[in-house]
């Protein structure tokens, strides 16, 4: 197809703002993300919730993408809990003012308590009650991490303060905004900054799928992974001391229930990924993780059971 | 005139934490602080099988995000009668030093530097820099709101010694990372290791491995002789009236640590009411006067006089400091107390003394690292794995660290399913509310407290109550 330049930018536009619901790209988007003009670049507001800040951490320490470029060369960080230099009603300002300048994207991490209110409480008021409110201020809602994706940790067991995930608190609140979840415990960093990323440069939001980036998690970590032909010739580990090479199926790991691109995205400069260094995934992205049964499913549990019975067995 | 004074939220510390002070003629008469949020992670373990509590309760905290791991999996060798070989241990606190002292950057940088230097001198930078040019223009050009409001106060304005910290602010970001692929070439990622198990480590260590954690110890080694110690010099000898402000009670305890190669880095002992005692876990109690939980430790939001979700432990009744402070002091380092003669500051509870323990900490720490990698003898085992399926009964005790302090999990297991789960965590010692008639640590650190440039914002409180390196996810656990 043919354009021009012109209707490019038209288009560009439109798109931002069908995405968007405001305009949040125009012309800019043509422009490339790094060439952005830096005030125009997008604002970026972190809020915590039920979190314990190690998907923030994960951030700060990259992967391929590096923090410092992120918030330099491609958004324009404004709040951040662990990173403001103000404190109390100075802090409180900042999100105001920010978030009634203009566009901003909403990082959330941690789930909310829908029972047990008082379990969070952010400026004297529930963040139950308070969330919503910044919510609709924003142009998207990104839900980073397993607990603000899925309820998580705090959501498990007996889930004591009625812990829910971000996008059931947005319906409950009915808050209309794009939601893209960064499943992780923690995020992988590439995944969150890199999808940011991704939406500053084209404007638009990546495919998902059940509201996640396919491009992270194209597939099953056990069809990506190293130890596959391990798998294939029924080479097992039985004792983590001598074999270090073997598929860790029957050490109860969850690579075959769990989309993610871990085997090849890798960790912490790329230097190393979970079954890597022998330990199985505990399938920390997955939607059901920590799992109602053992993290290490005991070989017993799944012995006799055809190939997708077992898959049912590691979802539980 | 006295007044009352709320920061909420208090920024750059870990968690949701409130602080209200009582103020009178520009002092604080009176503090009381509040952990502000409440997951329950003792009950998500309830049930469950004992080996998931390695995965669960390493994931308490993604600040201190390997200490929980270790912890558990040292109560969990100890319900399992199963300790790790020697290999095993030396790549454990290989982890856990490395983390520590990535933390500790972490704290005196990213969270506490913001409130004693002025980061807009950078505006006023004309040299050629490029690194320093590049953070000059995205100051100037992006406006960060996160970096460009802050608190009312005295910072340091020198330009060139502003400009100094200011930089390594952000090296220290980079030095992280690093710190962090150091770690994860042994434990496979950070935050969060999988590779460690009770038992000890899975992975298989080649002697690439250990080289590229050697070369990320050097690098932590240069920024920490030439930047990180320095700059806390800086601004320790800038501020020397933080060493008499933030005055706990000054009783404190430590944990026995870094027990690989026999001789512990850090030793086992409290200090109260001037005199030092051995440590005896019977001594220890959570109390719940002041915090949200009913007599059997259940949640209970409305309980009338409570204001925090941290709990209270004592010992024998009285509140105890921990940090790298206290093990320095139980200690007796003379590396430290060396660095205090320095200062001309005394051995002894405050704000500045705990920036500097942090220091001296760390330093000691990169020596032991280095120590244990030699220590490391390939061909030998790094793990002798428990058997999951054992149906386990019984008690396990890890008594550990993390930066902010020391740290205690315990497990119970009947018939293979943890019956019971307990962590007494660093920042419930420090933060804990008032108890058994007495203030928490911090609070009471906190009387006596000037507070002269903001009635709102305190920057005074927050430089003391952040020298504490608060973590609240672990203490509202």
């Amino acid at each position: 197809m043919n354009m021009t330049r012109r209707q490019f930018l038209e288009n560009c536009a439109k798109v931002s703002s069908m995405v968007f619901g405001s305009c949040v790209f125009t012309n800019e988007v043509a422009e490339g993300f790094t060439r952005l003009s830096e005030s125009k670049r997008p604002q970026l507001i972190f809020i915590q919730s039920q979190c314990c800040t190690g998907c923030s951490i994960s951030a700060t320490y990259g992967n391929e993408e590096d923090f410092i470029n992120f918030i330099s060369n491609i958004v324009r960080l404004q709040v951040h809990p662990n990173l403001s230099f103000s404190q109390g009603t100075d802090y409180m300002r900042s999100i105001i003012e920010v978030s009634n300048s203009g566009p901003f994207y909403l990082v959330c991490e941690g789930s909310v308590p829908a029972r047990m209110k008082e379990a969070c409480i952010f400026n004297d008021e529930p963040m139950y009650d308070y969330l919503h409110k910044l919510m609709k201020k924003a142009a998207a809602v990104v839900a980073s991490g397993t607990c603000a994706c899925y309820g998580g940790i705090p959501a498990s067991n007996q889930n004591v303060t009625g812990a829910i995930p971000i996008d059931e608190y947005m319906r409950r609140m009915k808050v209309n905004k794009p939601l893209i979840k960064i499943p992780g415990c923690p995020i992988n960093p590439d995944r969150l900054l890199g999808t940011v990323a991704y939406i500053v440069a084209t404007g638009k939001i990546p495919e998902l799928v059940k509201g996640v980036p396919k491009k992270y998690y194209p597939d099953l970590i056990h069809n990506q992974c190293g130890r596959y032909q391990a798998f294939n010739q029924g080479h097992y580990t039985k004792n983590f001391e001598t074999e270090k090479l073997n598929c860790l199926l029957k050490n109860g790991c969850r690579g075959p229930v769990t989309y993610s691109d871990c085997p090849t995205r890798r960790w912490n400069g790329k230097v190393s990924v979970c079954i890597e260094s022998n330990a199985p995934c505990i399938g920390c992205i997955h939607q059901e993780f920590p799992f109602r049964t053992a993290l290490y499913l005991e070989e017993e549990s799944f012995k006799d059971l055809t190939w997708s019975e077992m898959k049912k067995q590691m979802e539980k | 005139m006295s007044k009352t004074i709320a920061i909420e939220p208090l920024t750059r510390i870990e968690g949701h934490l409130k602080v209200e002070t009582h103020t009178d003629s520009q002092r604080v008469t009176d503090a009381f602080i509040s952990g502000q949020m409440y997951r329950g992670f003792e009950k998500f373990l309830e049930n469950r099988h004992p080996v998931d509590a390695a995965r669960i309760a390493q994931r308490v905290c993604g600040v201190c995000h390997e200490v929980h791991g270790v912890a558990s999996i040292i109560a969990l060798e100890d319900l399992y009668n199963n300790p790790s070989p020697r290999n095993g241990h030396i790549l454990r606190d290989m982890i856990l030093g490395l983390h520590l002292i990535t933390d500790h950057f972490l704290h005196f940088y990213t969270l506490c530097v913001p409130d004693f230097v002025d980061f807009t001198q950078i505006l006023n930078y004309n040299g050629g820099d490029t690194e320093i040019l590049a953070l000059k223009n995205w100051v100037s050009k992006t406006k960060p709101q996160f970096v460009l409001k802050r608190n009312a106060g005295n910072y340091i304005t020198h330009t060139s010694t502003a400009l100094g910290i200011v930089a390594n602010y952000f090296q220290a970001l980079k030095i992280r990372s690093m710190g962090a692929s150091g770690m994860a070439i042994i434990g496979a990622k950070a935050p969060f290791s999988h590779a460690v198990l009770p038992g000890g480590i899975t992975t298989d260590i080649t002697p690439d491995k250990l080289m590229y954690y050697h070369n990320v110890l050097e690098k932590v080694k240069h920024f920490t002789v030439n930047c990180y110690i320095p700059d806390v010099m800086a601004v320790a000898k800038h501020f020397k009236e933080y060493f008499n402000i933030g005055v706990s009670y000054g009783n404190f305890y430590s944990n026995k640590t870094f027990t690989a190669l026999g001789k512990p880095i850090f030793e086992s002992g409290v200090i109260l009411n001037g005199k030092r005692e051995a440590f005896s876990m019977a001594n220890v109690k959570e109390y719940l006067d002041t915090s949200f939980y009913d007599g059997s430790g259940n949640p209970n939001p409305k309980k009338k006089n409570a204001y925090s979700w941290t709990k209270s432990p004592r010992y024998k009744g009285e509140p105890v400091e921990v940090g790298p402070l206290a093990r320095l002091i139980i200690g007796n380092n003379s590396y430290f107390s060396g660095m205090m003669k320095k200062l001309g500051a005394p051995v002894k509870s405050s704000t500045m003394a705990r920036h500097v323990a942090r220091a001296a900490e760390t330093r000691i720490l990169l020596d032991h690292m280095y120590n244990l990698l030699d220590s490391y003898r390939f061909g030998e085992p790094t793990i002798r794995q428990v058997d999951f399926a054992r149906k386990v009964s019984g008690k396990g005790i890890g008594l550990s660290l993390a930066a902010r302090g020391d740290l205690i999990h315990q497990i119970e297991a009947s018939n293979g399913k943890i019956t019971r789960y307990n962590m007494i965590v660093p920042s419930t010692w420090n933060f804990g509310p008032a108890a058994n008639g007495k203030r928490g640590v911090v609070e009471q650190s906190l009387v006596g407290t000037p507070v002269a440039y903001s009635s709102e914002n305190s920057i005074e409180v927050g430089r003391v109550i952040r020298s504490y390196d608060p973590c609240t996810a672990c203490s509202v656990h």
